[in-house]
């Protein structure tokens, strides 16, 4: 019997998607080799000039999973910076975010569904939300937008990702 | 208190985030108007020679959510044939699965998340319980489709920001 709860519906999403991460990186360095260009083309590449690009799409889609995953848990994330910009950096953050995500407490997770999260709204915009909420109209959209959008950015520049790409291990999800 | 269960990790988010696709596209719609170009432009844009337009992603968005409700009540899915070319079709095809959304209520998903869940795809059937399913496939699918549909917009030009993706 699978139980639900906050922490079924999202722990093991997270996962998925980061390790899934890996693989476009894995693919991206291929792709780079094959074709013969710098690797920083593609992380650097964006869809438009006023895009962030693909290194900080996997910048931001790490930070969401490891904020998320502590805020539910009633931690304050670990403030690492947006920044990191080589194969090696994204590999080595994407590491660090499932380990956060798999050490988070799913009891404390699981309490907090109705517990009010604050968080900030960049620089100086603070919003108060349910757990729930939380997780459901903010964390995870963003996580997702930001996946999707480091995962077009390659498609869109040639890189053989496909589909079962994002979905990655979804087959495997515990049960 | 709200009790966090099947139906509100799933109805909730399809209805908002169909929404939200809806205004984008009437976005799209605006521009290609100020910018004086027929909007089957946009609808037939893609990102990459071998993915989809914009009007199969809309499309594929619709059925994951449809899908989605259908399977975890155990009901038949309801066939939309996949015919639109406007975005005023589109747009209907958008507003008709959010009735269908809408349809569903709360008793309906009770104890989804073990309910059996077959797909098949061109090379073979994927076995679910009903929370893999949803997380692991329909709410993935759903995402992607829906994000594809930003970029394909956001990648001609058109005004969307992530604030149109998350809340219009």
């Amino acid at each position: 019997m699978t139980k639900f709860s906050l922490h079924t519906a999202s722990a093991p999403m997270f996962t998925v998607m980061l390790n899934n991460m890996n693989a476009w990186l894995d693919k991206a360095e291929a792709h780079a080799k094959e074709k013969n260009i710098d690797v920083e083309a593609l992380l650097n590449a964006r869809l438009i000039a006023d895009q962030l690009p693909f290194k900080d799409q996997i910048n931001f889609a790490t930070a969401f999973a490891k904020n998320t995953m502590c805020r539910l848990a009633g931690e304050t994330p670990p403030d690492y910076p947006n920044t990191d910009a080589s194969v090696a950096q994204l590999r080595a953050r994407i590491t660090r975010t499932l380990d956060i995500v798999a050490s988070a407490s799913a009891d404390a997770i699981n309490a907090a569904e109705n517990r009010d999260i604050t968080f900030g709204l960049g620089p100086d915009k603070k919003l108060t939300l349910s757990g729930q909420d939380y997780f459901l109209r903010f964390a995870l959209p963003n996580f997702y937008f930001h996946a999707t959008t480091a995962y077009d950015i390659l498609r869109a520049n040639g890189v053989a990702l496909g589909k079962m790409d994002f979905m990655g291990a979804a087959f495997t999800l515990p049960n | 208190m709200t009790a966090l269960n099947m139906y509100a990790v799933s109805a909730p988010v399809f209805v908002r985030m169909l929404n939200n696709l809806s205004a984008m596209l009437a976005k799209g719609e605006a521009h290609a108007k100020t910018k004086n170009f027929d909007c089957a432009a946009l609808l037939n844009s893609r990102l990459a020679p071998d993915m989809f337009t914009l009007t199969k992603q809309v499309q594929i968005a619709t059925d994951h959510a449809k899908g989605a409700m259908a399977r975890l009540a155990g009901h038949q899915i309801e066939a939309i044939e996949d015919k639109e070319t406007t975005v005023a079709e589109l747009q209907a095809r958008i507003k008709k699965v959010i009735g269908i959304v809408e349809s569903y209520k709360e008793a309906d998903l009770a104890g989804a998340e073990n309910r059996e869940i077959t797909i098949k795809i061109p090379t073979t059937e994927l076995k679910f319980d009903g929370l893999s399913y949803l997380e692991g496939w329909a709410m993935p699918n759903f995402y992607f489709h829906v994000t594809m549909a930003y970029a394909i917009l956001r990648h001609n030009g058109v005004d969307l920001g992530k604030r149109d993706f998350l809340m219009s």
